[in-house]
């Protein structure tokens, strides 16, 4: 995994600003959503890539230091979805 | 106890083999099937199971090139179907392995024909979600689902191996469903699909230091260029044969991206730089509520303009092929070919068969129900065609969230979309195409509401009785026809709402989707998508439509009648008439007289159909159920037409231009205006008065009237009790609206 900073503090995947990449540390889903989300790669550590903001908000997902995907997200779920952002 | 594979030359080798409880693949003949039998020792009075191909199951998560890989490697050797009870689709593939022998033994003899059968699982992230999808891949695996095709009609037992594909590009996330299976203790091959991608971006993994870390064989391939299937039809064919201890992988996630990161050692790590790339730049754009909408507006006026317009060409000549068509006709030579294709395959058999019941069955009732089943086959190749370039292009994940905002109010997702739309071409197309809706309740919600919108099968009937109401108003008429759309998509979406609020209540999927990359679409796909969905209709759809059709025949021509004492008078009145001329002196005369006789004989033919129609099973059944459409104000007359037209609605507009003009053809010189002037059995109060117009709107736009979609409705659903639902629903709405529509015209003086 890249290396990271943790030390600033959580925000909404949806208050990041196009093209600031972030990582996943927490969120408020419902557990079926949250094990969707999981299963498609966007998990706690995950290295993100916020595409686009809005509806949809497209962010872009480092999985296993190993490729990337681009994952499309609902607005309330990306609003459920905190991240780290990174400096 | 060890697998081991031999070929076997004889029944009694075979015999030999299973007396010593050894595992056998058997093969008898190129390209026969073989099978795997349980090792063990033969139990008493054990009966072998009936001998099959071993079954392989192809798992990947959504978009790694699954399909693609299934159709490199089963070509076009596979069949299509639900799962039993189920929404999802199977596909059962025969594959070609490679040389069992050469795979273990290069240097040994060569074995027969080696083949597996090849199951095509949904598309899932991880066998642990609590999704349909899921659920049913670790049923399949757990050897509890039953898997179509063979003798027995499919056999619930685990597979004898996996296939999983892997994306090469993506690996981290891939291998956490690799890990799931390894778990189950299945033998197990990955197909580390996209390697040229993979390769292009300097990222290939070490296929080798995969394979050590996995536990499993793993083989590069690309299935779009074929790359690499030699050697994954090598690595399966040594498969039967491995056994695997079940797996405890403590943390999937973190053994999984150990294993990627492990792989693509040494390659440049791949991150997710900052900045807008073009893709994002892209996607901005076909995402964008206002800039998304026109974009997707473009794309799905463009795709079903093209739908529209180009199988309008191949419907005619079709149409043309079993009705006969004259005028196209005409310019072929020499002219008993322009006759003969004139005459379609349904008069041809009327010439080739003595007249009577066997002609009338082959002709009314076996090709016009091939003919009417083949007559979709256009639009549902080419609109399964485009869809599938479009899919492939990666678009059409972007469409589904522009559409998203509009339907999910009513319970419907996004992908939606497009079943929606196809149902106002046709709902065959429409209903199969709901495959896409990746969540269980949300596309048997849109397969039981599509059929409320309208289909170009509606119109004649729209035709017909706007014309009756508004016939020299055309902005009103127009207004109705808009208002006819608008009513069907109405009660979609309504009856979308209140399906997910009550029967199929429960938590729609967040919209979170996968944005594949884009790229230029396969044509050998779409190609063999479109094969597929077309084998698909035919097979299915096809073999009820024409019972469907020979039952109606039967129920339309039976009992046979004597001719009606008018046609009888008119016919001796015009042989009367024959028989005078002939002593006329002046030739305009006789002329004259041979015009009105064959009028008059037109005309006797004429009344001797609308008897036979009326005196009919169908008749009988008009003039019995006429006491339920009372209250919507039809009489016999118009119940014989709803009747007749319930397996396919057109049907209406032919009926009552038999019943009241004894014309087949609505079209003709006078046969409207029989319509509009029929009356009632009375002789004076109009068939069609304006309030029976309106409910008869009404009805047809709601009404299922289409049994073609109730058969695949209840294929697409997984069960007949949807279709019967369905059929129980949209009849209930219609007569409830068309009853209300019926007092309200009353009301108003209509």
């Amino acid at each position: 995994m890249p290396s990271r900073e943790p030390c600033r503090s959580p925000v909404a995947l949806s208050q990041l600003r196009p093209g600031q990449r972030g990582v996943v540390c927490g969120s408020a889903l419902d557990p079926a959503d949250a094990s969707f989300l999981e299963a498609m790669g966007l998990c706690c550590n995950a290295d993100i890539r916020l595409c686009r903001a809005g509806a949809p908000c497209i962010v872009a997902v480092t999985t296993g230091g190993a490729g990337t995907c681009r994952i499309g997200l609902s607005r309330p779920l990306a609003e459920r979805i905190m991240v780290t952002p990174a400096p | 106890m060890a697998q081991r594979v031999h070929p076997i030359p004889s029944s009694a080798a075979l015999a030999t083999f299973r007396h010593l409880g050894d595992p056998v693949i058997e093969s008898s003949a190129h390209d026969a099937p073989i099978a795997v039998t349980p090792s063990g020792p033969p139990a008493a009075g054990h009966t072998p199971p009936p001998l099959s191909p071993p079954r392989i199951a192809l798992l990947g998560n959504p978009n790694t090139g699954k399909t693609t890989l299934f159709n490199r490697l089963s070509g076009l050797r596979h069949k299509t179907s639900n799962f039993p009870g189920t929404t999802l689709e199977a596909r059962l593939g025969r594959v070609k392995l490679a040389d069992a022998a050469a795979a273990t033994d290069p240097a040994g003899p060569p074995a027969h024909g080696h083949v597996a059968d090849l199951i095509d699982l949904p598309g899932i992230y991880s066998l642990d979600l609590d999704q349909p999808e899921a659920i049913l891949c670790r049923d399949v695996l757990a050897g509890r689902a039953r898997v179509g095709g063979g003798a027995g009609g499919g056999r619930a037992a685990p597979p004898e191996a996996v296939l999983i594909v892997v994306d090469a590009t993506n690996l981290g996330r891939n291998l956490v469903l690799v890990g799931e299976c390894l778990r189950e203790g299945l033998p197990t091959v990955v197909a580390l699909n996209m390697i040229d991608l993979a390769r292009r971006a300097r990222a290939e993994p070490d296929a080798r230091a995969l394979a050590e870390s996995l536990g499993c064989p793993v083989v590069p391939c690309g299935a779009r260029s074929g790359e690499g299937l030699d050697a994954l039809r090598h690595a399966l064919a040594d498969l039967p044969a491995r056994t695997e201890p079940r797996r405890t992988i403590p943390d999937l996630r973190a053994w999984a991206f150990e294993a990627a990161s492990r792989a693509v050692a040494g390659r440049p790590p791949t991150t997710t730089t900052a900045g807008r790339t073009f893709t994002d730049r892209v996607d901005h754009v076909v995402t964008h509520p206002l800039m998304g909408a026109v974009v997707f507006a473009l794309v799905m006026g463009g795709l079903f303009f093209t739908l529209f317009k180009l199988a309008r060409y191949p419907m005619d000549a079709i149409d043309g092929l079993f009705a006969g068509n004259p005028g196209w006709a005409a310019a072929w030579q020499p002219d008993w070919l322009a006759h003969a294709l004139g005459a379609g395959l349904t008069g041809l058999t009327r010439q080739l068969l003595p007249a009577g019941l066997l002609a009338d069955f082959v002709a009314d009732g076996v090709i016009a129900g091939v003919g009417a089943t083949v007559i979709f086959l256009p639009q549902i190749c080419l609109l399964f065609f485009l869809i599938s370039l479009l899919e492939d292009t990666g678009y059409l994940a972007r469409g589904a969230f522009v559409m998203d905002r509009l339907l999910r109010p009513f319970g419907l997702p996004g992908h939606a979309f497009v079943p929606l739309l196809s149902s106002h071409a046709c709902a065959l197309p429409g209903i199969i195409s709901a495959r896409g809706v990746p969540d269980a309740r949300e596309r048997l919600t849109t397969i039981l509401v599509a059929p409320f919108t309208t289909c170009s099968a509606r119109i004649p009937v729209y035709v017909m009785l706007i014309t009756l109401l508004f016939g020299h108003r055309p902005t009103l008429a127009a207004l109705a026809f808009v208002g006819c759309y608008a009513l069907g998509i109405l009660a979609a979406v309504g009856s979308a709402a209140l399906a997910r609020g009550t029967i199929l209540r429960g938590r729609s999927r967040p919209m979170a989707l996968e944005l594949p990359t884009y790229k230029i679409p396969s044509l050998r796909t779409a190609l063999l998508t479109t094969w597929d969905r077309a084998l698909v209709f035919l097979r299915s759809a096809g073999t009820n439509i024409l019972a469907i059709c020979i039952v109606l025949w039967w129920l339309g021509s039976f009992p046979h009648v004597a001719p009606p004492a008018r046609a009888d008078q008119l016919r001796a009145d015009a042989q009367a008439l024959v028989e005078r001329s002939a002593v006329a002196e002046s030739p305009d005369a006789v002329s004259d007289a041979y015009t009105l006789a064959q009028a008059m004989n037109a005309e006797a033919d004429h009344v001797e159909r609308a008897h036979a129609k009326s005196s009919s099973f169908l008749g009988m059944m008009g003039r019995a159920a006429q006491p339920v459409f009372a209250p919507l104000g039809y009489d016999w007359q118009l119940t014989i037409g709803v009747l007749s037209s319930f397996a396919a609605r057109e049907v209406f507009v032919s009926t009552m231009s038999i019943v009241f003009a004894g014309e087949e053809d609505s079209s003709r010189d006078g046969v409207f205006q029989k319509i509009s002037a029929a009356t009632r059995d009375d002789g004076t109060t109009p068939v069609f008065t304006p309030a029976v117009c309106w409910s008869l709107l009404i009805y047809y736009i709601l009404a299922m009237q289409c049994l073609p979609t109730l058969a695949v409705t209840a294929r697409e659903a997984g069960g007949i009790r949807w279709a019967l639902l369905q059929l129980a629903w949209m009849s209930l709405v219609a007569y409830a609206a068309a009853f209300v529509a019926y007092r309200l015209a009353l009301a108003l003086g209509a």
